[in-house]
């Protein structure tokens, strides 16, 4: 297969300049594409090439397949890494690029669509030998059913609506006792809510930690995993710190959970890199959850301790190479990854737009930093208000935490309302210290992790303090001293 | 002098006098000695960048204006102090900003980033109407942003200037 020439990358921001970053080394052009608020963004200067898709939003830009194909075939680009989020799980795009003759930095379409429905790729891995989350779907809704069903997954059991989302038509069942008051409550939930008042069981795991497996696969049938991240620190199912290795995890069930993971990578012959997603339970069971089919935000943590480019072996793998190795490299010290976002903690976490008039990192050999906004940038409404990715290293998981605590607290952002705070005093929690988190923390916690350390009234001082200050020394202070 | 800040309970009075700040919220008020906070001030002369500020304890407080408004970063925090319209009380006109008080086309600029004002100098000509119109200073100012050129179109309610409202002492 010949070498990748010049790579569009499909996408904006952060991830946009990391690809573009790796391209380079390679001696890879690169072609940005953008939308209307994106124009004078740091990616598109990062490029070799840029090119307008038009539009504002996400659905008139980097959404719209057909002006996506329409910049690769203008600008001659031979190959398009989608990142993360937009079309990199969509096949109709992938599809597109392969009538063209343009090449996907990821997996082969029909991976993408198997593990893209929720149910079939459950059953697809439960095919392979890999544990789903013990449950019952099955057609009768008799409570003699639900009951004998309920004895075979074994209690704590989550009863939910066949049609559900939102946590409606929800109802943990604790005891065969509960079992049947608690069916027709879900029941009457689920009817009010969707018109639908079928119930399914499901097993309830008790304080679950969120373990993923990164894989990556070739075209020549080659499968391996590079070692795990636990993203137990979650909030509303969205991942908020990201680690590896997993803390308080035992090597045998490393061994058995990497194993499933690459079963479950080998029951849709996957190419490029991928994840596999875990459920934990605290007795070691773990469960299939889902798989992505893409390079993931969290990708750093892994890069830290292998010391691997994971965006080089996707480049490589697309241009047909072999794994360079079929063996898992070995992991050195720990790595952890926070999301810097432009949010309001206080105010339920809504994004947080307007100019960024300060933006500063610290700067640590152990210390990365993935970001694709600049002092002066805009953060819109437009897109997802992420300011940058904070990944450091330490020798160990408690050296990796007081760094990034400290790396935390030295970050400046002055503008937009941010998550620093927010995120100090999670990672500086006691029971995060001691690997004793689970996907529940951050809600049952949030109101200490939403206060302040500095009281309102001296930070009102402050700012009158140096309010005035300045004004007295400035050079047009004559009238006013 | 005497600065209103915009909280979350309301606007929060801050008089900073000498060494002494105090601060009143609502029917509360509170006072502090400068002396028992800062240690020194780290001298910068560019005004529109980030200064820093070292506090007695060793830590390092940086801050930014930014118009009427002033960011602080202290020991891992970061927050806003926003002066409230208040501040810029007198000759009717209460905001930092001029605004295009009709539509029309900018002829004529007659000032300059920086250059001060007293109330009733002439800031810019607007024509509208085959009429000129004189946009005057509100009130004692320092100009600090001019969004608009010679020649432009403008919109009603366009933000033409920015200015910073120059305190009379009160003492």
């Amino acid at each position: 297969m010949k070498p990748i020439q010049k790579i569009l990358i499909a996408n904006r921001g952060e991830i946009a300049v990391r690809v573009i970053r790796t391209a380079k080394k390679m001696g890879i052009k690169t072609v940005a594409v953008f939308s209307d608020p994106d124009a004078q963004s740091l990616f598109v200067q990062s490029a070799d090439e840029a090119f307008s898709l038009g539009g504002t939003d996400a659905r008139s830009s980097y959404l719209d397949v057909e002006k996506v194909v329409k910049a690769c075939l203008t600008t001659g680009a031979d190959a398009v890494h989608p990142g993360y989020g937009f079309l990199s799980e969509n096949t109709d795009f992938a599809s597109q690029l392969e009538k063209h003759g343009i090449r996907f930095i990821g997996p082969k379409p029909h991976s993408i669509e198997a593990m893209g429905d929720k149910i079939g790729s459950r059953l697809l891995v439960a095919k392979s030998g890999v544990p789903v989350v013990p449950g019952y779907e099955g057609a009768s809704q008799e409570i003699s059913v639900f009951k004998k069903e309920a004895e075979k997954i074994g209690y704590p059991i989550m009863a939910k609506a066949s049609a559900g989302g939102g946590g409606k038509g929800m109802r943990r069942i604790n005891s065969p006792e509960e079992l049947e008051a608690g069916i027709l409550s879900a029941k009457r939930e689920a009817l009010s809510a969707f018109g639908d008042d079928r119930i399914l069981l499901e097993k309830y795991i008790t304080n679950p930690r969120h373990v993923e497996f990164q894989i990556f696969g070739d075209t020549k049938g080659n499968i391996i995993h590079l070692h795990e991240r636990d993203c137990s620190l979650q909030r509303r199912h969205q991942k908020v710190v990201e680690e590896t290795p997993a803390p308080r995890y035992p090597s045998d069930l490393k061994t058995k959970m990497s194993e499933a993971a690459v079963m479950a990578a080998k029951s849709v012959q996957y190419e490029g890199a991928g994840t596999v997603e875990f459920i934990l339970g605290e007795s070691g069971e773990f469960y299939f959850l889902e798989m992505n089919t893409r390079l993931q935000v969290e990708h750093p943590v892994t890069e830290m301790t292998t010391g691997l480019d994971l965006v080089e072996w996707q480049i490589r793998v697309c241009q047909g190479e072999a794994l360079p190795q079929l063996q898992t490299p070995s992991q050195k010290g720990h790595a952890m990854e926070v999301r810097i976002y432009a949010e309001d903690p206080k105010e339920g976490f809504l994004p947080s737009i307007g100019r960024i008039h300060h933006l500063s990192f610290p700067t640590r050999d152990y210390l990365r930093i993935d970001s694709g906004v600049v002092s002066g940038s805009e953060i819109t409404m437009f897109y997802d208000p992420m300011i940058a990715k904070m990944i450091v290293w330490g020798e160990d998981r408690i050296t990796a935490i007081r760094r990034l605590v400290e790396c935390l607290s030295e970050t400046i952002v002055f503008g937009p309302k941010t998550n620093l705070q927010f995120l100090q005093k999670l990672v500086s929690a006691k029971e995060f210290a001691e690997g004793k988190v689970s996907t529940h923390f951050i809600a049952d916690n949030e109101v200490e992790l939403l206060s302040d350390n500095t009281k309102e009234e001296l930070k009102l001082a402050l700012s009158g303090t140096f309010f005035t200050s300045k004004e007295l020394t400035s050079p047009w202070s004559k009238e006013t001293t | 002098m005497d600065y209103l800040f915009e909280t979350k309970s309301g606007p929060a009075s801050v008089f900073v006098s000498g060494g002494a700040v105090r601060v009143r919220i609502g029917t509360k008020s509170f006072l502090f000695q400068l002396e028992n906070l800062i240690k020194e001030e780290n001298s910068s002369t560019n005004t529109n960048s980030l200064q820093s500020v070292t506090m007695l304890d060793g830590s390092i407080l940086k801050y930014l204006k930014v118009r009427n408004e002033i960011f602080l970063h202290w020991k891992g925090e970061t927050w806003n102090g926003k002066l409230t319209e208040r501040q810029y009380e007198g000759g009717g006109q209460t905001s930092p900003e001029i605004k295009s008080p009709m539509p029309g086309k900018v002829v004529q600029i007659s000032t300059s980033v920086g250059t001060e004002h007293k109330a009733g100098e002439t800031l810019l000509i607007l024509e509208a109407m085959k009429m000129e119109n004189a946009v005057k200073a509100p009130y004692a100012c320092r100009v600090e942003e001019i969004r608009k050129s010679q020649g432009e179109l403008v919109q009603q309610d366009e933000v033409l200037i920015i200015l910073h409202r120059i305190e009379p002492e009160k003492t």
